[in-house]
């Protein structure tokens, strides 16, 4: 399988199933380094 | 023979694949100069229609910026077909998106219809310099100049650019034509121009009216 | 300090109660200043983008001199950022000009790389169009990986000096209405990487892959939206998110319900579920599209509006989304006080009934010459006073 860049939803669900009702639709991550690197590369994405 | 009335249609309702199988076939053939340009004729009415329908409000900017390119690309792929000199010219007109504007959807637009009405467009693109205009004026000696931007501090430069038209002793030759999101009347008094658009069928009315 | 923090909520709330359809003490004025911002204090846009003290400083001298309830946002961009990963599609024209994009520059991707695109849009984004936006991530490794570490360092100083310039600002009671971006799918493909004359082609010529595209980039975007509400710290009033857009205005219905709608329609539920509210900046004339401004979750998001007949914009959108904007901005640099008092108030007597309207210029002012403050000055000042309920 293909690696992934971030780390998925479902990845993270298997190793923290207590998220489960946190929802997948917008692949919110528990890391808050892992967003702020996602707005960052998002943000070179739109400017 | 392909059926001109087909292909003005097509133009028209911006049917590419019909324009696609009449050029193929043009040039497929030897001795199509003639034909090339009934079909680049054709096209070019089909364009004054694109223009008829978003007056009438059918079509709208994106289609204008599609025909634009549909257009360009039948000029293109005919081009070597035609022969020298054979195009129709109705005027010609120097045309830029002035100083310190990046913007230029609008300028295209304009350019392709003014072409289809078969006028000669020399296009020195965006963020022109005022000298660079008054050189290529000096250059070839146009009918037009057109003048076209979209943010407020566009008027600043278009004013300069017809100021430095004035200062080569050219403003009385040519006739200046300002377009985009900023200008009307009062602008248009201000800067020395013409007249003014912020609609290219209008536009090339305007033109047509200064050269017919 | 306690003043300060006074004058802060009383400026919010009156906003807040206004975008959420009720009529507070007197209609809000927001402040919509941008790069106009940079010239007022004395500075170019470059200055203001590399320095952001000298952003701060612009910012005050706003807030201390225009009578408002509250400014748009700060206007900046991440030079320091952008410069350092080497970017291509973003210039100064000159040493005072504003940033612009150029069309050209926008050809990013190729018609044919829809398929690569659609299957996983953040990892063509990041492996293809970065690397083609920005001549550091072009290099290989490691200069490549020093590079992009070296732009998260500045991102992460922008943000923090960001919100120096937030905190700056409440200190002296004004509060900022923005608190992130967002970005239609079908806008950020045509602006940034297919050029809007590419994609009036692509809509045409290959309509499933667009369907597609936009369809994949949409999670990607909210993600996007609720990272920045999550990184701006917790606040009374519900998070607001700007969203620009481009091409409605430039397309015909047919494709707009075709291809537009229903990502917007999408975003906008999102959002309104999540209670972060989406300000809207419907540039040019929306009126053929009032009734399906009419579907969205009443209240729970609100309109920039530029040009408008105030009345029918007015019955159509009341219950709708407090409406924001429509003073011709053209008018407070060319037009005398009186002819923009006169104009401010021919407004005010239309959308201030019942409230739900928020005095803004129609669009944000830019340049040095969108606006002569002795103008702006006086219409804020009138409207504070005229549009006492």
């Amino acid at each position: 399988m293909e690696e992934k860049l971030l780390i998925s939803w479902s990845e993270i669900l298997k190793q923290h199933p207590e998220l489960a009702d946190q929802d997948p639709a917008i692949g919110m991550s528990w890391d808050m380094g892992q967003e702020m690197v996602f707005s960052y590369l998002f943000m070179l994405a739109i400017f | 023979m392909v059926d001109l009335n087909v292909l003005t249609q097509a133009m028209s309702d911006l049917d590419e694949d019909v324009l696609k199988k009449a050029i193929d076939e043009v040039l497929s053939k030897d001795d199509n100069a003639a034909e090339a340009q009934e079909v680049v004729k054709a096209c070019q009415q089909g364009m004054t229609l694109v223009g008829e329908r978003y007056d009438s409000g059918e079509y709208f900017i994106g289609d204008l910026v599609f025909a634009g390119e549909v257009l360009q690309s039948v000029m293109d792929k005919l081009k070597p077909a035609l022969s020298a000199g054979s195009s129709a010219k109705g005027g010609k007109i120097v045309l830029a998106t002035v100083f310190g504007d990046l913007h230029d959807i609008g300028k295209n637009i304009f350019r392709s219809m003014v072409e289809a009405a078969g006028f000669e467009v020399i296009d020195l693109g965006i963020n022109v310099p005022v000298n660079q205009v008054v050189d290529k004026v000096k250059e070839v000696n146009p009918d037009i100049v057109g003048l076209s931007g979209v943010l407020t501090l566009a008027l600043d430069s278009m004013k300069e650019t017809v100021d430095a038209l004035t200062e080569a002793g050219l403003r009385n030759s040519v006739k200046v034509i300002i377009g985009g999101v900023p200008v009307n009347e009062n602008v248009c008094k201000s800067i020395g121009a013409d007249a003014f658009s912020t609609n290219a069928a209008e536009g090339v009315k305007i033109c047509q009216r200064w050269v017919g | 300090m306690s003043e300060a923090m006074n004058l802060y909520q009383e400026r919010s709330n009156r906003i807040f109660k206004t975008i959420n359809l009720e009529q507070a003490d007197r209609v809000p004025v927001l402040g919509t200043y941008g790069t106009w911002s940079a010239y007022y204090a004395g500075y170019t846009p470059a200055q203001v983008d590399i320095d952001l003290d000298k952003c701060a400083k612009a910012s005050v001298k706003v807030a201390n001199d225009i009578p408002v309830d509250m400014l748009h946002m700060v206007s900046n961009k991440p030079a320091a950022l952008l410069q350092s990963l080497g970017s291509k599609s973003y210039n100064y024209l000159s040493k005072d000009n504003i940033v612009q994009y150029s069309d050209e520059q926008a050809g990013m991707m190729s018609e044919d790389e829809y398929p690569e695109f659609n299957k996983d849009p953040l990892r063509f984004i990041v492996e293809k169009i970065l690397p083609r936006k920005f001549a550091e991530l072009a290099k290989s490794s490691p200069a490549k990986d020093v590079a992009l570490a070296r732009g998260a360092m500045h991102f992460a100083i922008y943000g923090a000096k960001s919100g120096g310039i937030t905190g700056a600002l409440a200190q002296q009671g004004m509060p900022l209405l923005g608190d992130g971006l967002l970005i239609h799918p079908m806008d950020l493909i045509a602006d940034m990487y297919r050029g809007i004359k590419g994609m009036f082609g692509d809509m045409r010529r290959r309509p499933e892959e667009v369907l597609e595209a936009i369809e994949a980039l949409l999670p990607v975007i909210l993600r996007f939206g609720m990272g920045q509400v999550h990184m701006v710290p917790p606040k009374a009033t519900p998070k607001v998110l700007f969203l620009p857009m481009h091409l409605p205005t430039m397309m015909k219905l047919a494709d707009f319900d075709k291809f537009y709608w229903p990502a917007f329609k999408k975003m906008m539920d999102f959002f309104a579920a999540q209670n972060v509210c989406v300000l809207g900046f419907y540039e040019g004339d929306w009126s053929r599209y009032y009734d399906h401004l009419q579907e969205l979750p009443a209240k729970k998001s609100f309109g920039w509006f530029e040009h408008a007949n105030f009345k029918e914009i007015k019955q159509s959108l009341k219950d709708t989304m407090c409406i924001v904007g429509l003073f011709p901005a053209t008018l407070l640099q060319y037009g005398t006080e009186q002819e923009c008092i006169a104009k401010a108030k021919e407004i005010l007597d239309i959308m201030a009934p019942g409230g739900g309207y928020i005095f803004a210029t129609d669009r944000e002012l830019i340049a040095a010459q969108d606006g002569k403050s002795e103008n702006i000055i006086a219409v804020n000042k009138f409207v504070m006073e005229y549009g006492i309920y």
